[in-house]
């Protein structure tokens, strides 16, 4: 254990771990293929970071999002691993080329699944002594296997390929039936669990009931124009969180910006380091922001749409309070709410009548679109018609149940901690007005500085003058 | 697609087809395209859509002009402007803001310009706070090894000065507001520029306006190097190129060493109908008396076509009067090209 927090006190200079860190790193130690399952928020890329750094031997990460990929590597570069790459489709073939010839070199490599799963990059990682083979945000190999990502249902046959590394799985949201199903679908035995509460005891739960559009806009204006900036609301469209933009922006006068994947990689990077630097009080985004961003002092977060799990809920509201102070997650919801995440749900999923085409017709289509590439995977690796269509029937029941836990979970009003740590096992009994505003409970926002005061001056940028912008960013003000 | 910017992209003296301009903004390079662009003498244009948004609802805004009364439609595809519309034209040339650098011969790779200069940029203003800790723009890997090396390369001797008074020199060419403009893309040390929407914002310019003022912006950077600083001339790799492009280049220049059509068609193992298009564009882009249109028209074709086409506008001009004789469309097209000039 001291030989642990020495090296953390070496690289990082911490002088302490957060819950789960050190027991996962030392269940590695000993040799075992790992599952962590560690709340939002608690430093689950520091594990891997400092057991490569421990063991000196290349880190492959699985993960699941390009653009969070990129975010990941800049971010292992800032903390100071710089021998860090993304294998991703944004490389050209020399460059791709490049990066596989000189593999070795690399302390940590970032790859999808997708990626992984093409032969010239498998044999590339076959020749590597794999250090640790990490699987982040573990939950998408059950959120995700069957439809849209079906290439992490070949984990298993990677893994076996590459000759059993130790395995690290790692997420911050999954129930013991789906830890239970990733181990198994990664066909992996005698896994050490580390398994910490999902509770984040500094984010208050609230969930606003309202009567139709107009009122939502309304609570949501007054709820943005009372709490302590910054925070970040969620919707399901880009279109909504445009149009909330514009309206916040009018009536709330505060600095408010949407995000979402219409942005190019510049707006992007300008938004995300604006609103890490405090120039931006509200981010209205799609689940597309956040994935990969850390900030640590957001106050709020605020669900325009319901999420369509609790899987997916849990990670997003985790953005709040990653300082520990209090925070609050809020959904905002609205009767059908659901029926737009349903029909949303659906149609990543193909119908019957898809399926049939497609098996008609697959010789003739170009595969485009994601619900012709999801077929094809299918179609490829030998699965029958039938097959398909109960695959997809047995994925749209389970999305459809995801969904009326989630609903279940915004209509409860009992205490929603205890309802939402009961999906992930566990008990709670704490409730009080610090908690969370099921059972009547009126919220204590004062006490716990959640009110913004006449001490939150927004300063606005003045400095438009191109002598001073210049000189400011060559350090030639004095 | 911005009202505005079609309404320029129309005339009251010659009707224009909505499909070609929408393809010409788009950057589509087909000769046909390239041809109806240099009637309409808006081949300059050409690709400036490309990196704002393609253009999807052209149908809907050439309705709304008709219903202001500013358009009407000459036939099924092609639109005029009303007087009204012309009057409204011309008083947008004085307030729209309309790329003015972009240039007749060359192509600008803008978006790899920029950033590989955002990234230069970046690295040369931490690198003034001694700051090595930085999430760095996003450049593709070529770029940012070329950055890399260059920084690595140069860092130990006066970098920040050198880059600080080259900007400083470029900056003092502009007018104040673009100036200013300029340094609110620059991303550095604690600053993060400005987003399009939040530069049109502040400088009251729609977003597209603000799209083109950074063309022009960086065109101007581009030049600036090419001609003031040999040291930063490593960014400009690859950036500038001609708007012939090579495989047709290397077309014309067999033409001229005295190879025929079908010789060079066989050369390079492609089609005629594609030697041919590489001809067309070389005539598109060049003048009347850089391309030897006499080894393709004979004098023969050229009095016929002379006495069929008389005193005709050459927009209206129809191939099919040339049934009877044994005038191919290359040749009519041709024509039409020499013609135009």
């Amino acid at each position: 254990m001291d030989y642990l927090r020495q090296n953390l006190k070496k690289w990082f200079g911490f002088d302490d771990f957060r819950p789960g860190q050190s027991e996962v790193l030392a269940a590695l130690n000993q040799g075992k293929n790992t599952f962590g399952m560690l709340p939002t928020g608690t430093g689950k890329t520091l594990i891997y970071q400092l057991f490569g750094l421990m063991i000196k031997k290349p880190v492959v990460i699985i993960s699941p999002l390009i653009s969070l990929m990129q975010d990941q590597v800049d971010r292992m570069r800032y903390l100071g691993s710089k021998n860090t790459v993304a294998i991703t489709s944004n490389l050209n073939f020399i460059e791709k080329k490049r990066i596989l010839k000189n593999l070795s070199k690399y302390s940590y490599i970032y790859i999808s699944p997708e990626m992984i799963s093409q032969s010239d990059i498998l044999e590339s990682f076959k020749k590597l002594d794999i250090g640790l083979f990490v699987i982040d945000e573990a939950h998408c190999i059950v959120q995700w296997g069957t439809d849209f990502r079906p290439e992490y249902l070949n984990l298993h046959r990677i893994i076996n390929y590459l000759n059993n590394p130790k395995v690290l799985m790692l997420t911050a949201t999954a129930s013991k039936k789906v830890r239970y199903e990733i181990v198994d679908k990664l066909g992996l035995h005698n896994v050490k669990n580390i398994v910490k509460s999902t509770n984040r005891s500094n984010i208050m739960l609230s969930v606003e009931y309202c009567d139709d559009s107009n009122d939502k806009n309304n609570k949501l204006l007054s709820l943005v124009n009372k709490l302590r900036s910054p925070g970040i609301i969620y919707f399901s469209s880009k279109k909504m969180a445009n149009m909330v933009t514009i309206f916040l922006r009018k009536e709330a006068h505060l600095r408010v910006e949407a995000y979402h994947s219409d942005l190019n990689n510049e707006n992007r990077y300008r938004i995300q380091h604006q609103f890490m630097d405090n120039q931006i009080d509200v981010i209205c985004a799609t689940s597309a922001f956040g994935m990969g961003i850390d900030k640590n002092n957001i106050r709020y977060v605020i669900h325009y749409h319901m999420p369509s799990n609790i899987e997916s809920y849990v990670q997003e509201m985790g953005r709040a309070g990653r300082d520990m102070d209090e925070s609050i997650s809020i959904i905002l919801y609205q009767k059908n709410d659901e029926i737009l995440q349903y029909n949303l749900l659906m149609d990543n999923i193909p119908d019957d009548d898809m399926i049939s085409f497609y098996y008609q017709n697959y010789n003739k289509l170009d595969n485009n679109d994601e619900q012709t590439k999801l077929l094809k995977y299918y179609y490829d690796n030998g699965y029958s018609k039938d097959d398909v269509t109960n695959i997809f029937q047995a994925r749209r029941l389970e999305q459809k149940d995801s969904l009326a836990e989630m609903l279940s979970y915004v209509l409860n009003n009992h205490c929603r901690r205890k309802k939402l740590l009961t999906h992930f096992d566990e008990a709670f009994d704490d409730h009080n007005e610090y908690c969370c505003d099921g059972n009547h409970t009126k919220l204590n926002l004062q006490a716990s500085n959640l009110i913004r005061s006449n001490n939150d001056k927004i300063i606005y940028k003045d400095n438009y003058d191109w002598h001073s912008i210049i000189n400011s960013l060559f350090n030639k003000l004095h | 697609m911005n009202k505005k910017l079609l309404l320029l992209m129309l005339s009251n003296k010659q009707p224009r087809r909505l499909k070609l301009i929408k393809n010409l903004l788009d950057g589509k390079k087909t000769v046909s395209t390239l041809f109806w662009g240099s009637r309409y003498h808006m081949l300059d244009y050409s690709g400036i859509m490309k990196h704002f948004d393609s253009i999807k609802n052209e149908d809907k805004i050439i309705n709304e002009l008709i219903k202001y009364g500013y358009v009407f439609p000459y036939d099924k595809y092609q639109y005029k402007l009303t007087n009204k519309g012309k009057t409204k034209k011309d008083s947008l040339i004085e307030s729209f803001y309309l790329p003015k650098e972009l240039s007749y011969g060359f192509d600008y790779d803008i978006e790899e310009f920029k950033s590989r200069f955002l990234l230069l940029i970046q690295v040369a203003s931490e690198y003034s706070y001694n700051n090595s800790s930085y999430y760095p723009v996003q450049a593709d890997f070529y770029d940012t090894n070329l950055i890399k090396a260059f920084f690595h390369k140069h860092k130990n001797d006066n970098f920040v000065d050198k880059i600080y008074n080259i900007i400083n020199s470029f900056l003092a060419t502009l007018d104040k507001e673009r100036a200013s403009i300029f340094a609110n893309l620059m991303i550095g040390h604690d600053n993060y520029g400005l987003t399009y929407e939040q530069l049109s914002k502040q400088y009251n310019y729609s977003q597209l306006e603000i799209y083109f003022i950074n063309i022009d912006l960086w065109i101007l950077l581009i030049r600036f190097i090419k001609n003031n600083s040999s040291f930063l001339k490593i960014l400009l790799k690859n950036i500038v190129k001609n708007k012939i492009n090579e495989s047709a280049k290397r077309t014309f220049n067999e033409l001229n060493s005295g190879l025929k059509i079908s010789s060079i068609a066989k050369k390079y193992n492609l089609k005629e109908s594609t030697i041919k298009e590489h001809l067309l564009e070389n005539a598109i882009f060049l003048s009347a008396t850089e391309f030897p249109y006499n080894k393709l028209l004979s004098t023969a074709n050229i009095s016929y076509l002379n006495k069929t086409y008389l005193q005709q506008p050459i927009d209206l001009w129809k191939f099919s009067k040339l049934n009877d004789s044994n005038i191919d469309f290359f040749k009519f097209r041709l024509y039409q090209i020499m013609r135009s000039k």
